[in-house]
């Protein structure tokens, strides 16, 4: 497990690399000066402009200013927004948490629809309800999630006046903004009315979560199915059954579990399309996250906003993905010995 | 607690907290009314300057003198981090004033953005001295008379800071705060503002025309207006401001919904910039106005509530002047205008469409696709540019553009208000002249009508300017609009005013 | 009069003919099928089917509802939008830009992704599988989020768009052929052939290659389908094709303003592009079911 453990961990550390390659790069790719697209300080003040040139690195070669670049990056300085000079990194720091609920709750929804789905697909395979599951987990999976979050928008917040439409809470409440996640947020603050506020929240949080939650429930339904399809086929299954476990016993202590193992496998990619979903969610939901954030930079070419949105989101994905690949081994060792076996 | 505040959705962050270095209705709606006070106010139902933070006032003989007794005990806002020791005096009026008058003043640099009213409409210029002569007297002295001056006191620009503010500033070294972190003497004071998300205020208790009668008003940042209408219609929102105009009859049509409107003096045009080839052609600039069908604009766009505009004036001024045939709608013409200046196979350029909804522009982008269309006949292709409001504001005073949709909402009802903010040569420095527009004819036009106070005079300059706008048509005025608000039935005191920004001191909610 | 058969043959159908027989028999993968055909119809010949020119405002009849509801009218089968152009003929001529445009793009990366993967694996040097794991992390990087790096260096567009998702293809379709390819290298088959001395060339064209069919077969219709769904999203949030081109992620970022007053024109062109990918992804796993069963016979 250890040496696993170097192996992966190598490996972030390699692809955070030449992801902050890349980010640092970006500066010189996109138009204009690279010193101002990654610093965001735009000043006709000569002495500052070669202040800022100089703790950059740029009367130097191009490897000084990466490393410059980097030192800056890891202090915390990630320049500041071409729009109205705020830092980026505190920006960063309120809108990160908001991404990150969004996505963590979406998760655990599509968890707790998606996998049970798949369970019951493949303990009834070709029978109606299988059928239906998976008709509808395909239809799901198709629903482009910008047309998706209209159509409940439509339905249940107009028409039926169920829930909000845009925001994390009604500002009325005024919770103060510590960490930018609305329910870390509420649950620090001291607060007369912190039930209806909750609630408020809930009623916020819905409608983007279940937008958010279909597409990967679907993805895990049918991956769920497939992989308990192969399961129920072996050996050890049918040993269970011959020893004379019930039905239950069979399915929640062998097959669920072991169906389990290749699903975890392919968590990391449901991830990367559920944070895909989140960035356009959260731009129909005024959610302020860092998709929304980054997705107007883009409009206003707001080059260091950009960069620094899209190396948070990069990261994360990446470290998601690691994370889930460590967990994979670490509670399925049987795999290890595959990956060393093809190492 | 909820019933104590007003959820007021806005079109767009504020750029500013201080209403000096803007031009933008929405921060002026967000600020100018709620944060400060001015010296005098217009108020429409008397059709005179009435006053507010100066309780009376005195012009000399000659028009060049002003001088001004102060209201006593004015309170400014006590906050988080500013806590005042005195009241109102003349040093805050002198203090309010110098900073964008006087260049050597400690705050006059830090607005990155100038000053822009006051430049374009050329205070900063006919502001001689400020001389105070106790806590409570004091007198402006202009180099020349201005008809317009005391209008332009009482624009949302005009407003009163807080001296003792500044200097608590210097001393920490935070200048830019003054801006950003607000005190002043209006209704309202700032709380905390979270840009794209929210903005809040709490109410000032010493306010000196008694406390605002809600708690606090919060300002939610929503750019598209169809969310905003939603968010109506969700329960989000207590106050929208300029409802797009496709849902007006239905919104009006609603018992759930008040829709509340005024007269509100303003002009939507296109602007071209006039230094940039071929628009610097005036030949190029009439057929490109002949192409454009404007009346189904009035149509698609203001779903006929709104009408057309023959000049920049709107028509509910008293030097309004129109000419039929300046702004028709003839492609033929458009086409042979267009090859007598050399290009009979047209060009490609780009419209910058408004990015948000104004009460004279609810929506420029399907303007500007309406106009590509009809440019598209007479062989012009058009590019339609959008950016984010304070980006595309920024860009535009840069003159980045070839063409704007964009308008203007009357400040004050003098008619000088809409010539010279919006076409002096001044106004191309401080970017609020669209069309980059310098005309020495025109200046003098328009310098000679503020110099009298007689109002025949005054027409007839005019009228003559005018007629030049008709003849060099550096923009083409559209339509001349109304202003609309659209709150819950349960929200009430709303009073909109024709000229200036959002007032709420007795909007509250009632039982709903 | 046809001969008689004189002999029983027992003609054994081509592997293509199983597969096809096999997906003949799932109704909804033929739906889908007909369904597709009809858009590929759609996208050649939209300027013939399409009753006007997507782009022409009849200020008569604006925010028209589709012809079916009282109010509408025959003229305008599917209705109009608010700048009175008819819903239809822009669906149709959509069809090119939503799913044709995709669909050669996915062709393009497919034309350079395949060859340059299948050297990747068949040359030697590069069979690290550092460098396997290494790509995998980094291709976990959704292709939108790719795209709109991409898109941001080159400016909002719908070329720029069609590029940034023809460049995120290309990595896929290269990883997805190596990884194929690869492993088949090693089997008992591949040896065999390769022990008679057959070229490089005829060891991948014709021993290893028919036996990727499948995973280039699913990642084909995956990379449409994503290309369809990323150049929509563009599209929706304004940073792909921009108006009055009836791309239906911009149509539909357009319609939600009058979503509320007139909702069909914000309901059709998300409809179009639901369509479009449940058959495109229908069509996708009916085929990788039916080379899996033809591959269990």
């Amino acid at each position: 497990m250890t040496r696993y453990l170097l192996r992966q961990l190598s490996l972030l550390l390699v692809t955070l690399f030449l992801l902050t390659v890349l980010s640092f790069s970006l500066g010189y790719w996109f138009p204009g000066d690279a010193l101002v697209n990654l610093s965001g300080i735009q000043t006709l003040d000569s002495a500052l402009y070669q202040q800022v040139a100089s703790s950059r690195g740029f009367d130097s070669n191009i490897l000084v200013q990466y490393f410059r670049y980097l030192g800056h990056l890891l202090q915390g300085d990630w320049g500041v927004s071409l729009q109205d000079g705020t830092p980026v990194w505190n920006e960063v720091k309120a809108r990160f948490p908001a991404t990150m609920e969004l996505a963590v709750l979406a998760s655990i929804l599509a968890l707790l629809l998606g996998i049970p789905m798949g369970i019951i697909s493949a303990l009834n395979l070709g029978r109606w309800p299988d059928r239906f599951l998976m008709g509808l987990s395909l239809s799901a999976y198709s629903i482009p999630v910008f047309w998706l979050a209209q159509l409940f928008i439509l339905v249940f917040a107009v028409n039926l006046q169920w829930f909000p439409i845009a925001g994390q809470i009604n500002p009325l409440y005024n919770i103060e903004p510590v960490t930018g996640s609305i329910v870390l947020d509420l649950a620090r603050a001291d607060h007369p009315a912190k039930s209806a506020a909750l609630l408020d929240v809930l009623r916020h949080l819905l409608l983007p979560l279940l937008v958010l939650a279909v597409m990967p429930a679907t993805l895990l339904a049918r991956l769920t199915r497939a992989a308990m399809h192969d399961v129920l086929r072996r050996n050890y299954i049918k040993s269970a059954r011959a020893k004379g476990l019930t039905a239950s016993q069979v399915i929640f202590k062998h097959a669920v579990p072991n169906t389990m193992q290749s699903v975890t496998r392919d968590l990391g990619v449901i991830f990367s399309f559920l944070i895909t979903n989140t960035m356009i969610t959260e731009v129909i939901f005024s959610w302020p996250g860092l998709g929304s954030w980054l997705i107007r930079s883009i409009y206003e070419r707001d080059y260091p906003v950009m960069q620094a949105g899209l190396l948070t989101l990069a990261a994360l994905i990446l470290l998601v993905n690691v994370l889930l690949n460590l967990l994979h081994a670490w509670r399925y060792p049987q795999i290890r010995q595959e990956l060393y076996a093809n190492a | 607690m909820l019933s104590e505040g007003l959820l007021y959705c806005a079109e767009g962050n504020p750029e500013s907290f201080n209403p000096q270095l803007v031009t933008s209705g929405t921060t002026l709606d967000m600020t100018a009314n709620l944060l400060y006070d001015r010296l005098i106010e217009y108020s429409d139902e008397a059709k005179e300057y009435v006053p507010a933070l100066a309780e009376s006032w005195q012009i000399n003989e000659d028009g060049t003198e002003y001088s001004f007794t102060l209201r006593e005990g004015v309170e400014f806002h006590q906050t988080r981090y500013f806590t005042p020791t005195r009241p109102l005096t003349a040093t805050d009026v002198q203090f309010s004033f110098e900073r964008w008058l006087n260049t050597d003043h400690p705050f006059h640099l830090i607005s990155m953005t100038g000053y822009p009213f006051f430049s374009a409409v050329g205070l900063d210029r006919l502001i001689q001295r400020i001389e105070v002569k106790d806590d409570h007297n004091f007198t402006i002295h202009l180099h020349e008379p201005d008809s317009s001056f005391i209008a332009n006191l009482a624009t949302d620009f005009a407003v009163i800071l807080s001296a003792e503010y500044g200097e608590q500033l210097v001393a920490e070294d935070n200048r830019v705060a003054l801006d950003n972190l607000p005190v002043g003497t209006g209704p309202f004071k700032f709380q905390h503002f979270r840009k794209d998300v929210s903005l809040s205020y709490r109410r000032h208790q010493g306010y000196w025309q008694g406390a605002a009668k809600s708690e606090r008003v919060v300002f939610r940042i929503i750019p598209s207006d169809h969310k905003r209408i939603l968010m109506l219609l969700t329960k989000d929102c207590d106050i929208v401001p300029y409802p797009p105009a496709r849902d007006l009859d239905d919104l009006d049509a609603r018992d759930d919904i008040n829709l509340y409107s005024t007269v509100s003096p303003n002009t939507a045009f296109w602007a071209f910039n006039t230094q940039k080839p071929p628009f610097d052609d005036v030949r190029v600039r009439q057929a490109l106005i002949h192409a454009i069908d404007r009346e189904s604009i009035v149509k698609a766009v203001y779903f006929g509530h709104a009408a057309l505009a023959q000049s920049i004036l709107p028509n509910t001024s008293w030097a309004h002047f129109s000419d039929e045939d300046a702004y028709t709608f003839d492609p033929v013409a458009a086409r042979e205008l267009l090859a007598d200046a050399g290009y009979p196979n047209g060009f490609s350029m780009n419209i910058w469409a408004l990015p948000v909804q104004r009460a004279y522009n609810p929506n420029a982008r399907k303007m500007a696709e309406l106009m590509q269309s009809d440019l598209a006949n007479i062989g012009v292709q058009v590019n339609i540019v959008s950016y984010e409001w304070s980006t595309f504001r920024r860009r535009l005073a840069d003159g980045d553009h070839d063409s704007v949709l964009i308008g203007w909402s009357g400040d004050n009802p003098d008619p000088d208000n809409f010539f010279r903010p919006l076409l002096s040569c001044a106004a191309v420095l401080s970017g609020s002249n669209r069309a980059r527009w310098c005309e020495p004819r025109f200046d003098r036009l328009v310098m000679s009508a503020i110099r009298t106070a007689d109002r025949d005079e005054r027409l007839a300059f005019y009228r003559e300017a005018q007629e030049l706008l008709n003849n060099q048509v550096p923009l083409m005025p559209i339509v001349h609009s109304m202003r609309y608000k659209a709150t819950q039935p349960y929200i009430e005191g709303m009073h909109l005013e024709p000229y200036g920004g959002t007032r709420l001191l007795n909007t509250h909610k009632g039982q709903p | 009069m046809p001969t008689p058969k004189l002999y029983y043959e027992e003609r054994t159908p081509s592997p293509l003919e199983q597969v096809w027989v096999q997906f003949r028999h799932n109704m909804w993968a033929m739906i889908a099928l007909h369904i597709l055909g009809a858009i590929v119809l759609f996208t050649l010949f939209a300027p013939v089917l399409a009753p006007y020119s997507p782009n022409t405002q009849f200020t008569d009849a604006l925010s028209m509802p589709p012809a079916w509801t009282e109010e509408g009218t025959i003229r305008f089968l599917l209705g109009t939008d608010e700048l009175g152009r008819d819903m239809l003929s822009r669906l149709l001529y959509g069809a090119r830009l939503s799913f044709g445009l995709p669909f050669l793009v996915v062709l393009a990366a497919a034309a350079i992704g395949i060859p340059l993967g299948a050297l990747a694996a068949m040359s030697v040097g590069v069979k690290s599988s550092t460098l396997k794991h290494l790509l995998d992390v980094l291709l976990s990087i959704p292709s939108l989020l790719l795209a709109l790096i991409i898109v941001a260096i080159l400016g909002p567009g719908l070329d720029n768009a069609l590029l940034a998702i023809w460049l995120v293809l290309i990595p896929q379709f290269l990883h997805a052929t190596r990884n194929a390819v690869h492993d088949q290298r090693h089997r008992e088959y591949v040896i065999a052939s390769r022990l008679n001395g057959v070229s490089q060339w005829y060891l991948l064209s014709v021993v290893i290659f028919p036996n990727t069919v499948k995973v280039l077969v699913v990642q084909l219709t995956m990379a449409l389908s994503t290309a369809i769904l990323d150049i929509a999203a563009l599209g929706f949030l304004g940073l792909g094709a921009q108006s009055p081109a009836p791309e239906w992620g911009s149509m539909l970022a357009k319609s939600v303003e009058v979503a509320y007053s007139s909702p069909w024109v914000m309901a059709l062109p998300g409809f179009a592009l639901f369509i479009t990918l449940v058959s495109v992804n229908v069509v996708g796993d009916s085929l990788k079911s039916a080379i899996d069963e033809r591959i269990k016979r």
